[in-house]
Order: C-alpha cells, then sequence, then structure tokens
C-alpha cells in the first residue's frame, strides 16, 4: 500500500549516513550495554586512583602489572573509548545537518577513539609485558 | 558552516500597540505578526484587551482582538474544545491549544508566538506538509493479511482494546513535535513524537498484523533514535498524552525483534485466536 502523498511537501529526506556507522537499534543497544558496564568499572577506577594519591610511580606500576588489576582496566578503557565515540556520534548526528560533513567527522572521531584506545590499551599491555 | 545566530529576516521587531480607549481594567496580548504579502521582517503587536469582555480562554481574546480590533489578525481555529487541534501555538512560552488554556491562567503578558521551528505561512499559521508527510509516512491504517479478512469485524478484547488508550487520543496538533529540541535540528529526517506516538498506535493494535514490516521501517538512527528522552512532548502535550513513553515501547518492541523474541504487545492476541472467534 503506497501512502497518500501531499503534492505540497516531499517525503522525509531519505537517511543516506544512517548506516555509516553502527546505527539504529544496535547502536542504542551497545550505548546502554557500554554505559552499565561503566558504572562499577568506574567506581572502581575512581576509588583505586584515590588510593594512589602520592604514591611512587614504580608502586603504581606494579599495582597496574597485577593480572586482575590490568584486566580491569582494559575493560575500563575499552568501554570508556567506545561509549565516548558512540556518544560522540549521537552529538554529531544531531548537530552536524551535511551529509558530506557528518561522514568526515565520524571518521575523525573514529580515529581520534581508535588513536586513544590504542595508546590507552598499549600502555597498559606495556606495563603488564615488562 | 556553523549558523550561531537567527537567519537575518527571524529577527523580531517590535510592532504596533493598540490602546484600549474605554476605562477598563486592560491586559497586554503580544502576537507575533508576519504577513507575506508585505514581507520585511515579523513584529510583535500588542494589544490592550479587557479580559471582561470577552470567553475565558485564550482562543477567546484572540477571537474577540480579530472582531474588534484587528480583523488582520491571522490563526487557524475550528473546534473551540481541544478536539480538532487547530490552534495550537506557543503561548506564555508553551505549545498549547489557545481554546483550552484560560487566559487567567497567565500572569502579566499574554504572550502569543506561532509554533516553534516551524515555517510561518502568516501571523500564527505554520506550514504543517512535513509534519503531515512524516505522518503519512508512519502508514497510520490498518494492514491486515488479506487471507485472514473476518467475514464480520475485526474484534478486539476489552485488554487488547485498552492498550490503545493514550494512543488514540492524539489529535495531531503538532504541540510534542514543535516542542522537541530534536525535532527543531533534524526535522527533516527525524519524525518527531506525534508522528512516532501515531507509529506505536498501530504496533499496538491488535488487529494490525504489520508490526514487522512496521518496526523495520522504524529502525533507523535518524527516524525513531533521534528521541534523546528530553520528555518535553510529553511536559508539552495539551491532551496529557505520553509520546516519550510511546517512543520508549517502540525502542523496546524492535530490541525483541532484533533477539527474535515474540512481540509482547501482540503474543496475547495471537496466543488465543479462538475467543475472538468464538464471540462473533
Amino acid at each position: 500500500m503506497k501512502p497518500p502523498t501531499n503534492p505540497q511537501a516531499p517525503p522525509p529526506r531519505p537517511t543516506e549516513v544512517a548506516s555509516h556507522a553502527v546505527g539504529g537499534a544496535r547502536h542504542w543497544w551497545w550505548q546502554r550495554v557500554s554505559a552499565i558496564a561503566l558504572v562499577p568499572l568506574t567506581v572502581w577506577f575512581v576509588f583505586a586512583m584515590l588510593n594512589h594519591i602520592g604514591d611512587a610511580q614504580q608502586n603504581a606500576v606494579a599495582w597496574v602489572a597485577q593480572p586482575g588489576v590490568a584486566l580491569a582496566l582494559c575493560a575500563y578503557l575499552a568501554a570508556l573509548f567506545f561509549h565516548s565515540y558512540l556518544g560522540m556520534q549521537v552529538i554529531m548526528e544531531d548537530y552536524v545537518s551535511s551529509a558530506k560533513n557528518l561522514r568526515i567527522t565520524l571518521w575523525a572521531m573514529k580515529a581520534v577513539h581508535a588513536l586513544g584506545a590504542l595508546v590507552a590499551l598499549g600502555s597498559v599491555l606495556r606495563i603488564v609485558m615488562q | 558552516m556553523a549558523e550561531f545566530a537567527l537567519p537575518a529576516h527571524s529577527k523580531i521587531v517590535p510592532g504596533k500597540t493598540f490602546r484600549d480607549k474605554t476605562n477598563a481594567r486592560v491586559r497586554a496580548v503580544r502576537i507575533y505578526r508576519w504577513d507575506p504579502d508585505r514581507g520585511g521582517l515579523p513584529r510583535l503587536d500588542t494589544y490592550e484587551v479587557d479580559l471582561k469582555a470577552c470567553g475565558p480562554m485564550v482562543l477567546d481574546v484572540m477571537i474577540h482582538i480579530k472582531n474588534t480590533i484587528d480583523s488582520t489578525l491571522t490563526f487557524r481555529r475550528s473546534c473551540r474544545e481541544g478536539i480538532c487541534g487547530s490552534c495550537a501555538m506557543n503561548i506564555d512560552g508553551v505549545n498549547t491549544l489557545a481554546c483550552i488554556q484560560p487566559a487567567t491562567e497567565i500572569r502579566g503578558t499574554i504572550k502569543i508566538y506561532p509554533l516553534p521551528h516551524m515555517a510561518v505561512v502568516k501571523d500564527l499559521v505554520s506550514d504543517m506538509s512535513n509534519f503531515y508527510a512524516q505522518y503519512a509516512s508512519v502508514q497510520p491504517w490498518l494492514q491486515a493479511n488479506d487471507d485472514n479478512t473476518p467475514p464480520r469485524e475485526r474484534n478486539q478484547s476489552e485488554a487488547e482494546r485498552q492498550k490503545l488508550d493514550g494512543l488514540y487520543e492524539c489529535i495531531l496538533c503538532a504541540c510534542c513535535s514543535t516542542s522537541c529540541p530534536s525535532y527543531w535540528w533534524n526535522s527533516d529526517r527525524y519524525l518527531g513524537p506525534a508522528a512516532l506516538l501515531q507509529a506505536y498506535r498501530w504496533l499496538a493494535d491488535s488487529r494490525d498484523e504489520a508490526t514487522d514490516e512496521r518496526l523495520q521501517q522504524l529502525d533507523d538512527s535518524f527516524k525513531l533514535y533521534r528521541c534523546h528522552t528530553i520528555m518535553n512532548c510529553t511536559k508539552t502535550c495539551p491532551k496529557g498524552l505520553n509520546p516519550a513513553r510511546a517512543i520508549a515501547h517502540i525502542k523496546k518492541d524492535i530490541m525483541q525483534r532484533n533477539l527474535g523474541k515474540p512481540n509482547a504487545a501482540k503474543a496475547e492476541s495471537k496466543a488465543k485466536p479462538s475467543t475472538a472467534a468464538a464471540k462473533s
């Protein structure tokens, strides 16, 4: 069945950029999953950091090098950068209206987050490997 | 690229003031005016009105102004009892229906603007073409498989009918959609709370069999997921409906569809088709 058309009005613009990244329901789902994961991880991270205020560098490094801590830290950083990218994507989709600019912005956003995650996770792994 | 100021033709300038010649106690009514034939910038005209001389609602005050002070004032109105949705406008900073907003509930000057972020046709009349096109795009009619057409009407149980309460009352006045920041920024692609509430009205209908197609249509980061639960829609609805909840239900239904679970709203009716048949 075809909807009746109003000759004066163009139908809503097709969402040409919608499928660019994680779109629609998947995006919504992963935003919530990462948010829920971040609740305990952030609380743990903040308390751990408070514990290490004024601590010597080698103590902090030794703390990170413990397998359990390194694993939790990796989970925290991965969830953090992933959630941050998903959130920035929403903001960009809201405010950047040209499809071309949006593609460029999202690509840049992805690159920045990938780089950040790479550096952060790499640092943890480097400490663990030592 | 980015626009931070209003477009030049949208700046509002002060307009005429229509003083009350009698010695009655008057209220100032400030109304947005723009005439496409005269062009120029929109202006704010002020009318001094004796509220005792007109009916209780803002619409009565406006009709009084049009009849006795300034016949050029242009606005849509029809039923004067909140069922047609024609007189939706921004009164005292809130989108509502002029016909069910008591003038005496507003303190000080009564400020009346057209619905926010809609193209103005004239004065308080906004262009609703895109809004109606979006309504049409959700296919707001019963869609059922022709093979299952019952010989008589399609029966609903009381429980199934109750699922439409809070949905069918929508009069498409556009107060909710035009109060939504997401709709302001992306009304060309985001369907907006009104159209989405209507979409859910058909998703929740036990007689409709196009649930899957409807959900598939809506699973789109712009059509549906521009809703960031700001809740302006629910706050402003002059009929007291909750479009934000309808949108949340759509998101939930899409999630369940993607996870391969049966639709909760429909499961009940599909499980016992014999009940409806037995009644008829």
